[in-house]
């Protein structure tokens, strides 16, 4: 597993044009930001998912702002799934391969995902700024960024909500401005962002350009959400073909990917990226103050 | 018992304001010394031998030979009696077991200074290749004046310095048989108890005599043994007037040392040592962890510390003061950003923390709690007894004590526990520590907030003694300016001091010292000082 | 020879007691396999008597030793009182003695016994009843308790006059009278190392021979003499504490002087593995029974060697708030806030039984003589309260296990209808190990007379 992991590149692009996107409404005006009381909250992601679909039923998002019925040229052939809320056109061609890779290595990749958050590898953040109401603002900045230290857990093995953690500045926040949180939710896109994952030895690198991603946050003070984007079918394969990966799952992931690709058509309209979406549940936590 | 009186601050403590306010010139101003009528003439605590304490025989062995030495992780079991170890140290016995922990504790001392040239070198001035008889009676003589602080007679000094040579001469060595009269000075009841007893040739008229005197002194200040300045001054006589003992004091409580042994003080005060085994319900508290009690005990210390040496801010403060010192495990408990990522860092802690001053930090609310739960009473009854030094009485027995459990109509512990102020066999007692402790319901029973329990909102409101207060953090204000806690410090630093129950100390003289204390801004290290300078703490006075 | 070294070593710059990181290094207990002594044909032992001679020993060869088991808390009478009396078949245990079935043979229960003491203070009265006799006194105990009783009168030939042990986190509860505590040992490895160390003889092994144990007892002497020169400077309430520290003084010198005599021959006498556990919390949970084991265990083979013939163990003690394995909550607090019938105080009961039957159990597999280690002595299990959510003091919790070498009845329910004097038991635990005691006690709690429904 881990050298299946090793290097393996998993780029994520997002959107297939920055102005054709409806399913995000970001237009809000930047002078309106930020008041003089506005502060900062943070979560890191404390577990992390691969989305599944069920019945055709998926969380994500409307990647590429088209609802394909898997007829059309759109989506290069794939239909495209409802979310639980009733949002049509949902991009999430990974979710619908997962039972075939259930008994492969790369599954694995969940269980190892995971793992690294609870030992303080990979610490996520999702964060607002310029929050006047972390409930309902309807300026704020969203944004994906790391944070790095050991984890506090609780005894129940959880990360503790209002633990301090610091950032990890050497990696650059992927920030939306000027979006809104409604009843506690926040979505923002584009987010332009390259994550890098160490796990272990292997080293994975998010590229999601233009992506998205949406913050609920609960009453306990806990959240969740989602964050998807396209994965580069070339990269993966070549990626893969690089590595010692058993050869069955290189069998596999050849034949699938190009089937179920979705995403960015080139011009004979073959789709060169598959949509995945991640969910994710989230825990409050502060930052240290920064030098 | 303490008489009741209003000290000059209470009303703006009450207002929850800084006391501070009562003096904006606190910090510049000099201590003020005796400016006021002499000490009421009253009988003093008779003289009783006390005990070295545990952490008072670590701090000795620390300071007389090296931190270094490695000591037995259990000495002597240490008595709380009326809330504190000196005074327990002044009543109870030496166990047989306790003999036996002290024996071996003296030879493992004894020969880890031998075998340790730093240490060594540092009391024998001999190669130890021969057996060297000037030589061992000077190591003795000079070991002997530091841990019994005061000089050996010619007669004891012939006494260790005999074992010595007899081991020596016995095992061939010189060394070996120094550590038996090394480990012969510290078995001996001369080291073990401190004894203060006032019958010196030297001693003034009912008073104890300088070597003595260092030896209190250093023990109220330092927790710790008298060291060679100190007992310079006892050799000059400086310790018994009145003119050179303030000089003495006031260098000592500049001293670092007086930091800690202040730091032990408070620690035994509010039972601080107890955090060392606290035991919560992990399945209940996931902020439980093995670091949390002896994190709360340094944030406890830390800001007593500030507030005493580097403020010399007045005490009712240390119950509305915002400023604490935490590290991540309670900064995430408390739900504030941790300062500093290593260690302990100085905050503020938010108003919408609804957290301040002592009664806020996790060493109260969950040392003051059950293992699963809050506990109404055990808050109620530490500040009534700890803070403001009022008895409560034990229940009565063949008493059904059971509260209901909880039920659609009553989910908050205040609607459980209401049949204890109803029931006239309990309210007695329950009047008076069930409305602090209930003060305290938005913090569970490890000292996290919370707003409901079981669902239901949390009504913390009640009244101390005639005055309001909404919540917790109102309660410290109005804490702060109870007019019986700072007569109940006064009370318990001459107790802590002077080892003595309540009943031996004259009212009289705790009021005076609360006098002074309240004129003196209730600034702690004025009241260290009043305390060191007490007839009681001296002697002075008729034995009662 | 010097003392035993301890093997828990602190910096003397470090204050705090660190006893749980002491503990928990170390793993769980070795073996409790000790193999089937044999038997051999015993020879008299001068250890073995002392001045009364015979009228200590078992068959004239064996001593007599008592131990206390206490528990804080007490229990939950109507579940606890046998429903019927007599011997044998005549009688059934009880749901919450149920616990001790294996050992029913052995066990005298006596029920309907009282504390005479006026109940003023919540299980402090009922400790004072159970454990002196004595009413309290301002600051506490009043008295001896009844170990220390009996170790003035039967510990004075062992190595240790009477040995404390815990198997939760306390001092315990043996005093020599007010303001003097014994206090109990709670990690299993440090009385391991007290009891069977560096200076612990088995049979067969050679005495110690060591001149640094003759320096060690002169070293004494002058400590003694200090003592004694301070006496005479200082009031009546620091003479009767020098005097106290006095004889722990002249105990170790006493128990040095022994280190050089050679070990008695005791048939069931063997260095005992050493205790290797990690007794430290499990889960937030304190491992009472575990630790329980181990101590009982350590206690059996103390009395088998005939280091001391009187223990005193505090599974736990009044007050206690230990969190048991299932319980919501903490003991102490269970018995006032727990509602109903108290499921989880019967539940804790019923382990704190299990633990007893544990102790029970360790000291009736060492054989000695025709019988076992159980048979010549008495264990008597008590605790300060019956019911704690009252704190009531009457029809007091006791279990006796062993005879006292035929002393008491076996597989017996005795129950006294008119609320007998509890101090009444603690005169003829006193007449059991041999001490010609006919009155005990003091105020409310005076009694003259043993039970003699006890008596076999």
């Amino acid at each position: 597993m881990e050298r299946a992991l090793r290097a393996l590149v998993l780029a994520t692009t997002v959107g297939c044009s920055s102005g054709d996107s409806d399913a995000f409404d970001s237009g809000k005006d930047a002078a309106a930001c930020g008041g003089a009381a506005a502060t900062q909250m943070h979560w890191v992601i404390d577990s992390l998912y691969f989305a599944g679909v069920n019945d055709g039923v998926s969380n994500g998002f409307d990647l590429d702002g088209h609802t394909s019925n898997g007829t059309g040229a759109d989506g290069c052939g794939r239909a495209d799934f409802t979310s639980p809320d009733g949002t049509t056109g949902i991009d999430n061609a990974f979710g619908e391969v997962l039972p075939a890779l259930e008994n492969t290595e790369f599954i694995a990749a969940e269980a190892l995902i995971n793992a690294t958050i609870r030992t303080g590898e990979l610490m996520l953040l999702v964060s607002m700024d310029h929050v006047d109401d972390g409930m309902t603002d309807d300026c704020i900045d969203l944004s994906l960024g790391r944070a790095s230290g050991v984890p506090m857990l609780g005894t129940d093995e959880a990360f503790l909500p209002g633990q301090t953690l610091a950032r990890d500045s050497s990696f650059d926040n992927a920030i939306v401005t000027n979006t809104a949180v409604v009843d506690g939710v926040a979505v923002g896109s584009p987010i332009t962002a390259t994550i890098p994952i160490q796990i272990l030895d292997a080293a994975i690198e998010f590229e999601i350009l233009d992506g998205a991603v949406r913050l609920e946050q609960h009453e306990d003070g806990l959240a969740s959400g989602v964050f998807a984007g396209g994965l580069d079918i070339a990269t993966i394969i070549n990626v893969v073909a690089n590595e010692g990966v058993a050869q069955e799952l290189k069998d596999l992931l050849s034949s699938v990917l190009y089937v179920v690709a979705d995403l960015a058509p080139d011009e004979s309209g073959e789709c060169q990226q598959l949509s995945i979406t991640f969910e994710y549940t989230a825990t409050p936590v502060y930052l240290f103050a920064e030098e | 018992m303490l008489s009741f009186r209003f000290p000059r601050c209470a009303t703006l403590a009450l207002a929850m304001v800084s006391a501070l306010a009562c003096d904006p010139d606190a910090e510049s101003k000099p201590l003020p010394h005796g400016d006021r009528g002499a000490a009421p003439e009253v009988g003093v605590p008779a003289p009783r031998l006390k005990r070295l304490t545990a952490p008072q025989y670590r701090r000795i062995i620390a300071d007389v030979f090296s931190p270094d030495v490695l000591l037995p992780a259990t000495l002597e079991t240490d008595e709380r009696i009326e809330g504190l170890f000196q005074v327990g140290a002044a009543n109870t016995t030496i166990s047989s077991y306790g003999v036996e922990k002290y024996e071996g504790a003296a030879y493992d001392i004894a020969e880890q200074v031998l075998t340790t040239a730093a240490m060594r070198s540092r009391w024998v001035d001999c190669s130890g290749e021969t057996i060297d008889e000037v030589c061992a009676t000077d190591a003795l003589d000079a070991l002997g004046q530091r841990l019994w602080r005061r000089p050996l007679s010619d007669a004891e000094l012939a006494t260790v310095t005999d074992l010595a040579l007899l081991a020596a001469d016995t095992l061939s060595d010189f060394d070996s048989g120094l550590e038996y009269g090394i480990a012969a000075l510290l078995m001996s009841p001369h080291f073990l108890y401190r004894v203060e007893l006032g019958d010196g040739p030297e001693a003034p008229a009912g008073g104890y005599d300088d070597w003595e005197m260092a030896s209190r002194l250093s023990f109220f200040l330092w927790d710790s043994t008298p060291d060679g300045a100190l007992l310079e001054d006892a050799e000059a006589g400086r310790l018994t007037d009145e003119a050179t003992l303030k000089a003495v004091i006031d260098r000592m409580l500049a001293d670092p040392r007086t930091r800690e042994g202040v730091g032990a003080l408070f620690s035994e005060m509010l039972h601080l040592d107890e955090l060392d085994s606290l035991t919560k319900d992990p399945n209940v508290f996931t902020y439980m962890s093995d670091e949390l009690g002896p994190s709360a005990r340094t944030e406890t210390l830390s800001v007593i510390e500030r507030h005493i040496f580097d403020d010399d801010a007045p005490y009712p403060v240390l119950f509305t003061t915002r400023r604490t010192f935490v590290d991540r495990t309670l900064a995430a408990l408390y739900n504030v950003p941790a300062p500093t990522p290593e260690g302990f860092g100085a905050l503020e802690l938010p108003i919408e923390s609804g957290r301040r001053g002592l009664l806020g930090h996790a060493s109260f609310l969950a040392l003051q709690a059950h293992a699963a739960s809050t506990s109404v009473t055990r808050r109620g009854i530490f500040v009534r007894e700890v803070l403001l030094c009022t008895t409560i009485p034990e229940p009565p027995a063949n008493v059904n004590t059971s509260i209901p459990e909880v039920a659609e109509d009553a989910l908050t512990m205040r609607e459980r526990i209401a049949v204890h102020l109803e029931d006239p066999t309990c309210a007695g007692c329950h009047r008076i520590t069930d409305p602090i402790g209930l003060a305290f319901e938005n913090f569970d029973g490890l000292g996290q907030w919370r707003d409901t329990e079981n669902g239901a909102w949390i009504d913390p409101a009640g009244n101390l003694d005639g005055t309001d207060f909404v919540d917790a953090w109102e309660l410290g204000g109005v804490v702060a300016g109870h007019p019986v806690l700072t007569p109940c410090l006064t009370e318990t630093l001459l107790q802590y001091a002077t080892g003595a129950s309540v009943e031996e100390l004259d009212e009289a003289l705790i009021d005076w010292h609360a006098e002074g204390f309240s004129d003196a801004d209730h600034r702690v290290l004025w009241l260290l000082r009043d305390v060191a300078l007490s007839p009681a703490f001296r002697g002075l006075g008729s034995v009662e | 020879m010097k003392p035993p070294k301890s093997r828990f070593w602190l910096p003397a710059a470090r204050t705090w007691n660190p006893s749980r990181g002491a503990l928990s290094r170390r793993s769980v207990l070795r073996g409790v396999a000790r193999g089937a002594a044999v038997a051999i044909g015993l020879p008299p032992l001068q250890a073995m008597f002392d001045g009364n001679g015979a009228a200590y020993a078992c068959d004239g060869i064996l001593p007599v030793r008592f131990g206390l088991w206490f528990w804080g808390n007490g229990n939950l009478p109507d579940r606890w009182v046998p429903d019927e009396t007599g011997d044998g078949d005549a009688w059934a245990l009880s749901e919450q003695l149920a616990p001790l079935a294996a050992h029913k043979s052995k066990l005298l229960i006596p029920t309907g016994l009282d504390c005479k003491l006026d109940n003023t203070s919540p299980h402090g009265s009922g400790l004072a009843g159970i454990l002196t006799g004595v009413p309290r006194v301002s600051f506490g105990i009043g008295g001896p308790t009844i170990d220390q009783v009996i170790a003035q009168g039967i510990g004075g030939d062992t190595i240790y006059r009477s040995i404390q042990t815990a198997a939760s986190d306390t001092s315990g509860e043996s005093w020599n009278g007010p303001n003097s505590r014994n206090p109990a040992e709670t990690d299993p490895y440090a009385f391991y190392a007290r009891m069977f160390g560096d200076t612990f003889v088995a049979p067969g092994e050679d005495a110690t021979v060591d001149p640094r144990l003759g320096l060690r007892r002169s070293v004494l002497d002058a400590v003694m003499g200090d003592i004694s020169a301070l006496n005479s400077r200082v009031g009546a309430e620091d003479r009767a504490r020098l005097e106290q520290h006095l004889t722990g003084v002249r105990e170790l010198e006493t128990r040095l002087a022994r280190l050089e005599e050679d070990p008695p021959e005791l048939e069931s006498c063997e260095r005992p593995s050493e205790p290797t556990g990690d007794f430290s919390d499990l889960d937030g949970r304190a491992q009472v029974r575990v630790r329980n084991q181990v101590m009982s265990e350590l206690i059996a083979m103390a009395f088998a060697c005939d280091q001391t013939r009187v223990a005193a163990h505090f599974v736990t003690t009044p007050v206690s708030d230990v969190l048991f394995p299932n319980a919501s909550s903490g003991h102490h607090d269970l018995t006032h806030n727990e509602g109903g019938s108290q499921p989880q105080v019967h539940d804790i009961t019923l382990q704190l039984m299990e633990c007893l039957a544990d102790t029970i159990g360790l000291l009736d597999a060492i054989p000695e003589g025709d019988g076992t280690l159980l048979d010549n002595m008495v264990l008597f299990a008590t605790s300060e309260v019956s019911l704690a959510q009252t704190h009531s003091i009457v029809n007091m919790p006791v279990v006796l296990a062993g005879s006292a070498c035929g002393f008491f009845k076996q597989d017996h329910h005795y129950r006294s209808l008119s609320g007998d004097n509890v101090t009444k038991l603690l005169i003829s635990l006193q007449q059991a190990v041999g001490m010609s005691v006919s009155s005990f006690g003091d105020g409310a709690a005076a009694a003259t007379g043993g039970l003699s429904g006890l008596e076999a």
